[in-house]
């Protein structure tokens, strides 16, 4: 909020002593918090999605099998007579909070891992360090299929599959980080006067790391989203008759050309989303490149 | 450099000795008895002595070290057990897909390089002009694109409504076509989005100010010293791309029947042959741990100022 | 400014995606026929091209079930056959009479019947298949109790030990199939058998092509050659239909069906009730009897039936109602009497939902995705929602590496062939009796073990009727089996293809003489 109000100010008053390069600064920081603003509304809708559907998403109906789009149904129905529509907001809860559980979770335990890394060197670092090479290097949708296939298919597991692998970007960020934050001559006084570690890391290190760190999460989201999604459709995610955007366009695969909009429905809502996520974590990147 | 290079090489043992335990392990903690798995898929009646027999043929009697260590002699003797499915070796077979995959792979990325980059540039260039904008809109698209959603609509178009392909791919250059397609998509727009960036941010560096203060040709500090200097991250992207390639074209090969690693490995996890799902692991795993070493040589090559460790 | 029309270029370009993937399938039924006449695939007129959804690694007919495929490519042939009718027909062999004891059995095979090579085949050779078949496979070590022994070139007999009535339908069995042991060097990729195409190219888990066997013992083969493409993808091998790359398939989905019905100028189809059975396992130790009970009284087959038109038919016994041995049956749904049963169990129903003991009624329906099964646990688990008993579906990758063999399951699906050669035992041994791989719910005891080996050995046709409907309703009031549904065996042809065994009820049979493919 006080940044928009900046941005009024700024407009206000004369024009003239603001160059281009501020001009170009807070546009993009309003282009940036109006994606915030569209995100924040769309999360909040999907979250209450499902109790604003206007047909039951579950409920099959054999004289309604296959309905083009219409006033009732707007996205058509599906191969047991359910209605798209209500399954793609039904989905959104389960696609979009999926992966943002997953962003989360990879970004703590990666950040938590290449803080202590970064801070404390030495053996544990080399030892970490080398377990992410080793994640690294393992092909991460390989490891995933592996992973749920063993695990059986569920939702919860799809996430440990793509977990095991994601946590390993955050870590090498924050280590990376923390190491330069360490080194700077403040730090080394605060070890001086007698701050502990854990002082340390969380009054100093982490304030200082925590905006690149959330601006590298924010440009995730869009990937995770897609893995989930095609772990999803290779049958590896929810078990049906879940709504999820993934297995909802495995399940309408085989009536791609009887019923085209059970997989292009959910598919384009994958595409949008992620579109969104995509541009609003490259506003917020450049806003933060640009500070 | 070469110092550099062996020291590089050296530290792959210890990784490469983890990798091959990791995933011993991860098969290993599968739950189900692959002997019991292997008779149940003859669909023969079971007895407990049928079972103790496959067991011990199988040499699931023995304690886990002894396994690993079994199983990674016989990978250093270029043997990597056999299928328990046909109880074919799975070397042979791997290989075969292996190639599959990287023509696949090596195709798309050479495509998409190819388009990308001079793309990137030209973007990078005419910023902000109506063709940028369009080109941009387009990779952002294309970056956000599911997998499966690319490779059904391509299908869709060009198999049935145009007819221009064949379904069934024979693994040769037509049915190479819309799967190297499906994958180039999203990585071209990713390459392009990356090349543009990096070109604008050296764009804006007092040399090239101070080059084009002096004359030189737009065209020379294009390509002699902004490119190249742009270079760096873009060789970044790409390989990192080449890991999410290898295994990222699953949805690819299995929605265009193509006989690679992810097909084999699908396959593989449906039919619990687990010596093979670790082998196709291990495989990748390995050449992805090569490409890092290579990438990383790569940048001092490019870029003589990246300080070497 | 510049801004502005970027954001309005970028909303357009997301109208333009939704609209060009929207309309990309719009109209595209009418058009699988013109793609037919444009096809990119130049096929010479005399071959015959499908597709195989499993694609094994080995052609090797006495190993697993890879005879199931060689059969289907008209490369391997057995004694007997099944025919259309289901009726035990000879096909190598001239007759098989068994002695009035029921142990001997006396084999003549035809005349003139020969391999690919020309080298004709003799009764010596049958009983090396035997030998070899039983070494090879483990489902046929009870052959080696049997006694072998050729009387001249055409004749043996069969001694099995004790008395034996299902001796021909044994003699059907793909997998004993005769094959030239001497000839052949590569059993995997090029075994030589009897059959009207011997093998051409084989690529392991792979396409497969035949050519015609020039020495073809029974009469003139109609293509040059037949190909198999590996194709596991239900949507290639539709897309692969309509652009005119082969000529026919089996197995078709209920889309494909729909599909394919809508241009009866390009295609014919054809459905044929087959012996595959879907149904589900209740598991005894997990529900309570009176649970299993309401279940088996509440569903309602037809209304899941009837998402799925063509692919299979509602039915409630694991035998066709109208064979002699099929005269045992479940009870027939009545859910009053389903809610009076759980009542009478304790269970009251509270909110929609039947509670005991404060704790509300859960199943769990383990399925997987196979043959629209896990579209039939979808539908049950609403009936079961609707009726008042909450379920959940677990999907498995498959079921014989999950709740088959570890039988951690409540509801599990299954499908399998109930009576392969016109006889229940298939069915009996599989799951009814206490060593069976099919007995997973915990139905099997001494006492109806007792009964099968008593129905193993009697030779009375009205006693094994006896005792085979005795057994299942045995197996029928346990309540541990749960029928629903009785596929059809469905085929697309185009238009001129004939013979591809699309009257048969056995998909183990495929390609003959005389397929004639499409030109």
């Amino acid at each position: 909020m006080a940044a928009t109000a900046t941005v009024k100010n700024g407009a206000a008053k004369p024009a003239k002593q603001l160059s281009k390069k501020q001009l170009k600064k807070l546009k993009m920081k309003r282009k940036a918090i109006i994606l915030g603003i569209i995100v924040l509304v769309v999360l909040i809708l999907s979250f209450f999605a499902p109790y604003f559907v206007p047909n039951d998403p579950y409920a099959s109906n054999p004289t309604m099998m296959k309905q083009p789009p219409s006033a009732q149904f707007w996205f058509g129905t599906d191969h047991l007579g359910r209605c798209v529509f209500s399954r793609v907001l039904a989905g959104a809860r389960t696609s979009i909070f999926a992966t943002l559980v997953l962003v989360i979770i990879s970004f703590i335990i990666g950040t938590a891992i290449g803080i202590i890394c970064g801070y404390y060197g030495g053996a544990v670092d080399n030892i970490l360090m080398r377990i992410t090479d080793i994640l690294l290097s393992l092909p991460q949708m390989v490891l995933a299929i592996a992973v749920a296939g063993i695990l059986g298919g569920s939702l919860t597991n799809a996430l440990i599959a793509i977990g095991v692998t994601s946590w390993t970007s955050y870590a090498r960020l924050a280590r990376s980080h923390t190491m330069r934050i360490k080194n700077l001559p403040y730090i080394n006084s605060c070890r001086l006067t007698g701050s502990s570690d854990i002082n340390i890391l969380f009054h100093h290190v982490l304030p200082n790391l925590i905006g690149p760190m959330l601006v590298n999460a924010t440009l995730e989201i869009g990937t995770t989203m897609l893995s989930i999604a095609g772990l999803s459709f290779l049958g590896l995610g929810v078990a049906p008759p879940a709504a999820e955007w993934g297995s909802m366009v495995s399940e309408g695969r085989p009536y791609l050309q009887l019923a085209p909009w059970t997989v292009f429905a959910p598919a384009v809502a994958i595409l949008i989303a992620v579109m969104l996520f995509n541009y609003f974590g490259e506003s917020v990147c450049d806003v933060a490149n640009d500070v | 450099m070469l110092k550099y290079v062996i020291k590089r090489i050296i530290n792959l043992i210890p990784v490469l000795i983890v990798l091959t335990l990791l995933v011993f392990l991860l098969m290993y903690l599968t739950p189900g008895d692959p002997a019991l798995l292997k008779l149940a898929s003859q669909g023969a009646n079971i007895t407990d002595e049928l079972l103790q027999m496959e067991r011990e043929a199988m040499g699931l009697n023995d304690p886990f070290f002894v396994r690993y260590f079994d199983w990674v002699f016989g990978i250093l003797h270029g043997d990597f057990g056999t299928s328990y499915i046909d109880g074919n070796p799975i070397l042979p077979k791997l290989m075969t897909a292996l190639g599959y995959t990287i023509k696949l792979a090596a195709a798309s990325t050479i495509v998409s390089v190819v388009v990308a980059i001079p793309i990137g540039v030209f973007t990078a260039v005419k910023k902000d002009s109506i063709p940028d904008n369009i080109i941009r809109i387009f990779t952002f698209i294309g970056n956000a694109m599911p997998n499966f959603l690319i490779s059904l609509l391509l299908m869709y178009l060009f198999c049935i409504k145009v007819n221009l392909f064949p379904v069934i791919s024979k693994g040769d250059f037509k049915g190479l076509i819309l799967p190297a397609a499906a994958l180039a998509i999203p990585m071209a727009s990713k390459f392009a989005r990356q090349t543009r960036a990096d070109v604008l941010a050296q764009l804006d560096e007092e040399y090239v100010i101070g080059m084009h203060a002096r004359g030189v040709k737009e065209r020379v500090i294009l390509y002699r010293n902004v490119l190249h200097n742009a270079l760096g991250s873009i060789v970044t992207v790409i390989s990192l791309q080449i890991r999410t390639l290898l295994g990222g074209s699953v949805v690819i090969e299995t929605i265009f029947r193509w006989p690679g690693v992810g097909s084999l490995i699908i396959d593989s996890i449906n039919g619990r042959d687990y010596p093979t799902v670790q082998g196709v692991v291990l495989i990748l795993a390995t050449i992805q741990v090569l490409i890092n070493l290579l990438t990383d040589i790569s940048y001092c090559i490019i870029d003589k100022r990246i300080e070497l460790e | 400014m510049k801004k502005k029309w970027f954001k309005r270029t970028l909303g357009l370009m997301m109208v333009a995606t939704v609209l060009l993937t929207g309309c990309g399938g719009g109209s595209e039924t009418t058009e699988g026929g013109d793609g037919a006449s444009t096809s990119t695939t130049s096929a010479s007129d005399n071959d015959f091209k499908s597709v195989e959804t499993f694609a094994y690694g080995s052609l090797d007919p006495h190993v697993d079930y890879y005879s199931w495929h060689s059969q289907k490519y008209g490369l391997t042939e057995t004694l007997y056959r099944i025919n259309d009718d289901m009726q035990l027909e000879p096909w190598l062999a001239e007759s098989a009479t068994t002695d009035e004891s029921g142990q001997v059995t006396t084999v003549v095979l035809k005349d003139g019947v020969c391999f690919s090579n020309g080298t004709p085949l003799t009764s010596e050779m049958v009983k090396r298949n035997f030998e070899r078949l039983i070494e090879k496979n483990n489902r046929f070590l009870y052959m080696a109790d049997w006694t072998i022994t050729p009387v001249d070139d055409k004749t043996f007999t069969i001694d099995t030990g004790a008395p034996y009535p299902t001796i021909v339908n044994d003699l059907a069995t793909p997998e004993l199939c005769m094959l030239d042991l001497d000839a052949t060097t590569d059993f995997v990729s090029n075994p030589i058998a009897t059959g009207p195409f011997k093998v051409e190219t084989f690529v392991p888990e792979g396409d497969i092509t035949l050519v015609r066997n020039d020495n073809y013992w029974g009469g003139e083969v109609i293509c040059d050659s037949v190909t198999f493409y590996s194709m596991s993808d239900d949507q290639s091998k539709l897309m692969a239909m309509q652009n005119g790359e082969i000529d026919a398939y089996d197995n078709i989905t209920s889309s494909d069906i729909e599909l394919f019905s809508q241009d009866p100028d390009t295609y014919d189809l054809h459905s044929v009730p087959m012996q595959m059975r879907g149904y589900a396992f209740m598991n005894s130790e997990r529900l309570p009897e009176s649970v299993r009970q309401a279940i088996t009284l509440m569903i309602d087959r037809e209304a899941i039936a009837s998402f799925m038109p063509g692919m299979f038919t509602a039915t409630a016994t694991i035998f066709d109602t109208d064979t002699d041995y099929g005269v045992a049956q479940p009870p027939a749904t009545d859910v009053d009497k389903a809610r009076a049963v759980l009542e009478a169990d304790g269970y009251v129903l509270t909110n929609g939902v039947y509670m005991k003991d404060g704790q509300p009624l859960k199943v769990t329906l383990a399925c997987y995705a196979s043959r629209n099964i896990d579209t039939i646990a979808v539908l049950l688990q609403e009936q079961l929602n609707a009726f008042g008993i909450q379920a959940e579906i677990a999907l498995k990758e498959d079921p014989d590496g999950t709740y088959m063999t570890d039988r951690d399951y409540e509801i599990g699906f299954y499908r399998s062939i109930t009576d392969k050669t016109g006889d229940p035992i298939t069915f009996l041994e599989f799951a009814v009796q206490s060593s069976g791989y099919g007995n997973v719910a915990g139905f099997g005891n001494e006492e109806t073990d007792a009964l099968i080996q008593q129905y193993r050995y009697e030779m009375d046709e009205a006693k094994r009727n006896e005792l085979a409907n005795e057994i299942m309703q045995q197996y029928y009031d346990s309540y541990t089996i749960l029928v629903l549904n009785c596929y059809n065996r469905n085929t697309v042809m185009r238009k001129g293809v004939t013979n591809f065994n699309e009257n048969n009820p056995y998909e183990f049979y495929g390609v003959s003489a005389a397929t004639t493919p499409a030109n």
